[in-house]
């Protein structure tokens, strides 16, 4: 696979929330506001490009029968390294997203990229790899996280957008209002890539009419037997 | 097939790089966590007392004080002070104590408890309240936590005991929040309580002026400076 | 994950070579017209699954479900189809139009009631809300390239029950919201008729109490005049709000002491939501809905006895904390929800025991979010969480097919 493919499909095609839903956990528990999901989401990259580093750094030394473990020691370690840091750093945030962090451990998006990815391939793409799905998982989180504060708080980042009029669907800031924007989001996202389709399909068959016309000259094509 | 060895070899190399990692990592943040823990703690208190030229964090008291009730100023365990009962932080100006805080928790949250921070004057007067933890609705209960959402928060200044102490919808002079009465309502028995305590069992235990040489952590001042 | 198959691109459209199409094409054209068919017979296998044949004829008070089930399938009659669909095949000149228009008649003395008790305030919230349903249906089913078929009246039921639980001086921004959320979310987000399992409008009902629970639960006092469009309205407590209120502040209540059983049998002097004041209004429509065969008694008597007897059995054990049973019978949202939402069609169980434990759930449930919970009143909650096990009810009293023995069917 080139590098390039490996960099994007994270970021849409194989987008760990909206597409492979995998860590559903802190998506949906501090998606409540745009900078909280993108602490979180930055949280998780980081988190993802060291263990899909050091994953691949270590695979060949570690017999296949113990690498589930091995790999959860790495990330737990990786984990509580950031959950650390993040407190000595950024104190505020961490208070904020609270235990989301140490669940970091157990959101499948990190196992499943040390697994399918890291395990098998070079340290350089598996660096790549991580940062694509970290960034991919970031985007999703965040644009939830900016979606849901702005209808359930009227604000973007914390900065008030609307006036004093604006009443906010409170709904959209409680665990409810999670499943239905997810939900929102995904379709979209698929609606998008219809669309797409739709069209790259179209551009496809004027194409192929226009190859035909000029193979046949107009006249159509003979059927073959049996599709009369 | 690998040998066991040769499997408990490779955990055993990674478990314990992990662990020098970690350990090694601790020894940077720990204090910087301790740090920054005690700073959010004094940006509160710093809101809720008078101006001082002491260092609160420094100077701080371990009172022991029975609590209960629905609402009760928070008996924790000082670790450094090696002492149970209620954390105060003073506050002196000139050489005269001009307030106190300590933080009051109150059980009859919406959801969860709400942890406040309250400061009194020597005179038994609110000289501020700080919403410390809560797990309140957000939009509607979490309202309590700012003064702009929530104009009955800076309506205790200047409140003794004898003063009304409920929202207005209890027949009180303290603001609510529309649609969220229990929050609110909350806060006004932690002041309540808060004040109840300070009068039972905290007036006139702090020194009256500040201590000559206090005993500070490094951790502690670097934080207030 | 499976990291090999990325490589490997998605379904792409169709080669660009010549020489495939034809077979492709030839592929493809039947596959709609297969598809369409397996979606018309989907809701009839699963009244098939719940009932099976034998049972039905054995009880002739079942005879109206199956009715209404297919014709809620909504076919148009001069439009050929082949439908393939399991027996029983019942023919009966029922349809969703008749079914929700007569629904609408039975709505009306309680309508009628919310209007004079509250004016011109009532009216502007009926026809937003019942606009703002059938104008998200026909524009949903529009952007879907479905059928539109608003006229069927199914949205103006939805609208017109939304209306009816909302208070009766909700700003003109929530009614519309509500109708949004109530065919969008609630009803077409599923599919449309008959595909929700939840009722559309106590749905919308209860994201509209959870986002703005200021404006749904400020109630306008009755009898204010009749022109009190533009006027500042009169607001208080309802009695559950009150009791509620002092529940928290005084452990115990008093303003049962102070109600009279008549203000909530005629709805004329009480608070509470546009339709849901008077009890005899609501049951003079619910006696008709019974009478014409569109109700069955389970739901609603299974409901209102329940919260009658967890009522009167706390009230038993502490008088002074807990309501007596009147007054939580005549108070609230009660005997709207039981006669009119839980019994929705396409909500509830089909078979008379499977609505007797959906009535009997909704009952106990309801009486607990009145009493434990942290909102006054618990109906719509009720209804939408029992709504959800819906399916689990089914599975349980599944009936026995003819000649198979108990555990062979379970």
């Amino acid at each position: 696979m080139k590098l390039s493919q490996v960099l994007t499909q994270g970021l849409w095609k194989e987008n760990p929330v909206l597409r492979m839903t995998l860590g559903m956990c802190p998506v949906l528990g501090v998606s409540t506001s745009g900078s909280d999901a993108f602490g979180m989401g930055v949280a998780t990259l980081s988190v993802l490009v060291a263990s899909n580093l050091v994953v691949s750094l270590v695979k060949d030394f570690i017999p296949a029968q113990v690498r589930i473990p091995a790999y959860i020691l790495v990330i737990a370690t990786l984990v509580t390294a950031v959950d650390m840091s993040m407190a000595a750093w950024f104190f505020e945030l961490h208070k904020t997203l609270g235990l989301f962090i140490p669940l970091i451990v157990v959101n499948c998006i990190i196992l499943g990229r040390a697994e399918g990815f890291a395990a098998k391939n070079s340290v350089f793409s598996s660096i790549i790899d991580g940062l694509g799905m970290g960034v991919g998982f970031t985007l999703a989180i965040t644009t939830l996280g900016c979606c849901r504060e702005l209808l359930g708080n009227g604000s973007i980042f914390g900065l008030s957008l609307v006036g004093a009029d604006f009443k906010p669907m409170l709904l959209m800031v409680l665990p409810p209002g999670a499943f239905l924007m997810l939900g929102f989001l995904a379709a979209g996202m698929r609606r998008v890539d219809m669309t797409l389709e739709a069209r790259s399909r179209a551009a496809a068959e004027v194409r192929r009419k226009r190859a035909l016309d000029l193979a046949t000259g107009g006249a159509p094509l003979p059927v073959p037997p049996g599709f009369e | 097939m690998v040998s066991i060895n040769r499997l408990v070899f490779a955990l055993v190399v990674v478990a314990m790089a992990s662990a020098v990692l970690l350990a090694e990592l601790n020894g940077i943040t720990a204090p910087k966590i301790k740090a920054s823990q005690t700073a959010y703690k004094l940006k509160a208190v710093k809101k809720v007392l008078p101006p001082y030229d002491n260092q609160p964090a420094a100077d701080r008291r371990v009172i022991p004080v029975t609590g209960g009730g629905p609402a009760e100023a928070k008996v924790e365990v000082d670790d450094e002070l090696g002492k149970e009962g209620v954390v105060v932080y003073p506050a002196y100006h000139e050489g005269k104590l001009v307030g106190e805080a300590y933080s009051v928790v109150s059980h009859q949250g919406f959801s969860g408890d709400i942890e406040i921070l309250l400061g009194v004057s020597p005179e038994g007067r609110v000289t501020g309240v700080e919403i410390i933890t809560h797990a309140e609705t957000p939009g509607l209960g979490a309202k309590i936590v700012s003064e702009t959402s929530w104009k009955g928060k800076a309506e205790f200044v200047g409140r003794t005991l004898s003063d009304s102490l409920t929202v207005k919808k209890d027949g009180g002079e303290i603001d609510a929040i529309a649609g969220a009465t229990i929050s609110p309502r909350a806060v006004c028995g932690a002041v309540k309580a808060g004040l109840e305590a300070y009068n039972q069992a905290l007036k006139g235990k702090l020194p009256a002026t500040p201590p000559a040489a206090p005993t500070t952590t490094a951790a502690a001042q670097g934080a207030h400076s | 994950m499976a990291d090999e198959q990325t490589p490997t691109p998605a379904p792409e459209p169709p080669p660009e070579g010549a020489s495939t199409p034809p077979v492709v094409e030839g592929s493809a054209a039947p596959a709609p017209p297969a598809k369409a068919e397996s979606a018309e017979t989907a809701p009839a296998e699963r009244s098939a699954t719940a009932k099976p044949a034998g049972d039905a004829a054995d009880k002739p008070a079942k005879k109206a479900k199956p009715e209404k089930k297919k014709k809620k399938k909504g076919l148009p009659e001069k439009e050929l189809v082949l439908v393939g669909s399991s027996s029983p095949h019942v023919v009966s000149d029922e349809t969703i139009p008749r079914i929700m228009y007569a629904v609408c008649i039975a709505l009306a003395p309680a309508i009628l009631v919310g209007i004079y008790c509250f004016g011109l305030q009532a009216v502007k919230v009926l026809l937003l809300t019942a606009a703002a349903c059938i104008a998200t249906e026909a524009g949903l089913q529009r952007l879907m390239g479905r059928k539109i078929t608003v006229i069927d009246g199914s949205a103006l039921v939805t609208g017109l029950l939304l209306a009816m639980t909302l208070p009766p001086s909700a700003p003109w921004w929530i009614c519309t919201i509500g109708g949004m959320l109530a065919i969008g979310v609630g009803k077409q987000l599923f599919g449309g008729l008959a595909h929700n399992p939840f009722n559309p409008a106590l749905i919308s009902r209860v994201i509209l109490l959870i986002s703005w629970p200021v404006e749904l639960t400020t109630w306008m006092k009755p009898g204010q005049g009749f022109a009190n469009l533009g006027v500042d309205v009169v607001t208080a407590a309802t009695p559950l709000g009150l009791m509620k209120e002092e529940l928290i502040q005084k452990g115990s209540i008093h303003v049962v002491s102070q109600f009279h059983l008549m203000d909530g049998l005629f709805g004329l002097n009480q608070l509470g939501s546009l339709g849901e004041t008077s009890v005899i209004a609501l049951l003079v429509g619910g006696i008709f809905l019974f009478y014409r065969g569109y109700i069955t008694w389970h739901i609603p008597v299974g409901y209102v006895t329940a919260v009658g007897a967890v009522a009167a059995l706390f009230w038993g054990i502490d008088p002074s904390r807990f309501a007596p049973p009147a007054y939580h019978l005549m108070t609230g949202g009660l005997f709207l929800g039981a006669i009119y939402m839980a019994t929705d069609m396409v909500t509830c169980p089909v078979t008379n025991r499977g609505m007797l434990i959906f009535g009997i759930g909704c009952g106990i449930l309801t009486y607990f979010i009145r009493t434990f919970g942290s909102y006054p009143e618990g109906v719509s909650f009720a209804i939408v969480i029992i709504n959800g096990a819906v399916p689990l009810i089914e599975r349980w009293v599944r009936p026995r097919t003819y000649g198979h023995n108990l555990s062979a069917a379970s």
